[in-house]
């Protein structure tokens, strides 16, 4: 058999092809760069940014900002001061405050209509029961009004909400209890609307607590009966 | 011009300049190695690519004792391999479906001189799986067994393609002269 360097053809094709060159495009050189720069990302190296000292980064700022904000928090007058999460103490706080009175007129959720007339809340008195709501107490107001605001699941919930004067306000999750709220926008809410938020229960109150200088918001469950 | 070793050093710690010395330095020499290897030039262009990335994150494992130019030569061949392979059933299917007559009659070998130019368009006619034998056994020295397992295909499979390829190609040169003439 007739071995490859004994063959004038092959000799020929590996001569002529050994040295052969062509010039790529640019787009070569960039696509390597770009995947070499991609994969040193992952690699540590002491002298150049990767992953690791990002996350390193990413892991000290994190911390900064929580140490500067509880560090605010704590600053923030009587109702800063109280542990979030200590709820008898938080609820204390917002009944020194509003003078809440527990009201025992209150309807099963189940038992409410589906939509309120407005007839229907002038001609009688209405309880709502709400399972949350978002109470924000206004420390500088002199009367000690409430609103509430929030705890409504979408947008519009919260325009109907900016409509009644927001505050002089309640709101829930409850989709009945929105509507309800809603009228009440027409029938102008009494001043003393609060006197009828009842107590929530102290074993589920608080899973929020944001504070700053002028109101706290806290989340709790709470049931709500309104009166006209 | 700076030292390839120093570059190679530079290479391995993973310093973009030296990169593009070395690319800039081996890219064309490659760029041709992976167009005898592939269908086209944006082939090639992809092989080139997967090689040289392939070279820059294992140049550590490179061995002073060896031929550098050799080593990244290699690479580059495997690489063609396997991107052969991974295109095989779809892209380099008519080597299979197509039959090739080629009778012996071809007359003597060619003694015209031809230009690298020349070869390589000859041999960018060859069906792929021919151009793969025969790349690998008269331009980079494989033997059939070597040229068989990286194909994964027989020895004698190996052996009837580059007869094969021979007379194919010693029917496109005849044409060539014949046009040259």
């Amino acid at each position: 058999m007739m071995k490859r360097h004994d063959d004038p053809f092959f000799e020929m094709f590996r001569e002529g092809l050994q040295g052969y060159e062509a010039t790529p495009s640019a787009g070569v050189q960039s696509a390597i760069k770009q995947h070499m720069a991609k994969g040193s990302f992952f690699h540590f190296a002491w002298n150049r940014l990767n992953v690791y000292y990002t996350a390193l980064l990413l892991g000290a700022g994190i911390a900064g900002a929580f140490v500067l904000n509880s560090g605010e928090s704590s600053i923030n007058g009587q109702i800063a001061a109280v542990p979030h999460m200590n709820s008898e103490l938080v609820l204390s706080a917002v009944h020194n405050r509003l003078a809440i009175q527990n009201v025992d007129q209150v309807i099963e959720e189940s038992e409410l209509p589906e939509f309120l007339t407005v007839k229907e809340i002038s001609e009688k008195e209405i309880s709502a029961l709400a399972t949350v709501a978002v109470i924000k107490v206004n420390q500088k107001a002199s009367t000690g009004t409430i609103c509430a605001t929030g705890g409504g699941s979408g947008e519009q919930n919260n325009q109907q909400i900016s409509e009644i004067d927001p505050a002089k306000t309640v709101q829930t999750e409850a989709g009945v209890q929105i509507q309800a709220m809603a009228k009440l926008n027409d029938l102008q809410l009494p001043i003393d609307w609060m006197n009828h938020l009842q107590s929530p229960n102290l074993s589920s109150l608080l899973t929020q607590l944001d504070s700053d200088n002028e109101t706290i918001h806290i989340t709790l469950p709470v049931k709500v009966t309104v009166q006209k | 011009m700076t030292d390839l070793r120093e570059i190679i050093e530079g290479c391995k710690s993973n310093k973009a300049k030296d990169q593009d010395l070395l690319y800039a330095r081996f890219s064309k020499m490659l760029f041709g190695t992976c167009l005898r290897y592939t269908r086209n030039a944006f082939d090639a262009e992809d092989v080139l690519q997967e090689g040289f990335v392939k070279i820059f994150k294992n140049i550590n494992m490179y061995s002073e004792h060896k031929s550098f130019e050799g080593w990244i030569r290699r690479i580059m061949i495997n690489t063609a391999i396997t991107h052969y392979r991974k295109h095989l059933k779809h892209a380099y299917h008519d080597d299979v479906t197509e039959s090739y007559d080629l009778s012996d009659d071809l007359g003597p070998d060619q003694n015209c001189e031809f230009t690298k130019e020349e070869l390589m368009e000859a041999i960018n006619k060859l069906p792929a799986g021919y151009k793969m034998v025969f790349n690998m056994y008269v331009v980079e020295g494989y033997k059939h067994k070597e040229i068989a397992d990286a194909l994964c295909i027989d020895i004698n499979t190996s052996k009837s393609q580059l007869s094969r390829a021979k007379k194919y190609l010693q029917r496109e040169l005849a044409e060539m002269s014949k046009i040259n003439l």
